[in-house]
């Protein structure tokens, strides 16, 4: 970040970059979720 | 594999193409917005996130009705799975609007009215999935989570119109005739993908809580006192006056 308020924000990337990686962290992580219980056939259930 | 799954995988693999090329547009394609410069690129993600949640609460909504209109398992484990998608979608869209809101209203959070609904909109729903992940009964967790599924969705309209409804520091509506090409085409294409991996998502997700609900329903039921299940203790239990009825 190099300003803030004066015309033009400029830099910035290291948000942009968090923005991204958080969102496809999260998304990778659900998917891997549902195609581990998909392809192991489990329920989702908790353990009884 | 049932065709529901197969289409949710279908569906998933085309959402991850599509936000693959979104953000990768946003990213390196898109022009820099005229004020926030490259801070703009956020809103690539963070822009279909929201529509997708909100469209997502929408399909639990009606799945809700559904299930307290049919009482079938079918639309009670469509409006689970909605309920798990939405709210995995909401906490990302806080997230990432915390991110963008940093450096442009230099802070990341305020209570602002679109923000604040988005939070209540997420506590609701998550409401719902705590609900259903304590209530054992399955009676009473399809009828308690339908009926909370539909107060939380009052928020959902709430949340869309807020920016018309009060001064707001959030922007209001955009359109595509004021921003530019290379602006809308990776938005719309995110927004694509976005839709295609929730549609996959609850596809699959619903299978998954479909066999639960199935497995639930078909357990025996057990008696609510667990010294009922104690053998050769009626003579005691029966004579007993300072027991519990």
């Amino acid at each position: 970040m190099d300003s803030i308020g004066q015309g033009m924000i400029t830099g910035g990337w290291e948000y942009v970059w968090t923005a991204y990686g958080m969102t496809w962290a999260v998304l990778c992580a659900y998917t891997a979720f549902l195609l581990m219980k998909t392809f192991r056939g489990n329920t989702g259930a908790a353990p009884q | 594999m049932n065709t529901a799954t197969k289409m949710g995988l279908v569906s998933l693999t085309l959402g991850w193409i599509l936000v693959a090329i979104g953000h990768g547009m946003g990213l390196f394609v898109a022009p820099a917005e005229a004020m926030m410069g490259d801070v703009g690129r956020i809103l690539y993600v963070h822009v279909p996130t929201a529509w997708v949640a909100l469209v997502t609460f929408l399909v639990a909504f009606i799945a809700a009705i559904g299930t307290m209109v049919k009482d079938k398992a079918s639309w009670e484990a469509f409006m689970a799975a909605s309920v798990e998608v939405g709210v995995i979608l909401n906490l990302l869209l806080l997230a990432q609007g915390s991110i963008w809101a940093r450096p442009t209203w230099g802070v990341f959070w305020t209570w602002d009215p679109r923000l604040t609904t988005t939070a209540i909109m997420a506590v609701g729903f998550g409401v719902v999935l705590l609900l259903r992940s304590i209530i054992e009964d399955p009676e009473r967790r399809r009828t308690i989570s339908a009926i909370t599924t539909i107060i939380a969705f009052v928020d959902v309209p709430i949340v869309y119109f807020s920016i018309k409804w009060w001064r707001t520091l959030h922007q209001d509506f955009s359109s595509p005739e004021t921003v530019d090409m290379g602006m809308v085409l990776p938005l719309r294409i995110a927004a694509f993908g976005m839709l295609f991996l929730s549609v996959g998502f609850i596809l699959i997700r619903s299978q998954m809580a479909l066999r639960k609900i199935n497995a639930d329903n078909a357990a025996p039921d057990l008696p609510d006192r667990p010294e009922a299940l104690v053998l050769n203790d009626t003579d005691n239990t029966s004579s007993d006056p300072t027991r519990e009825a």
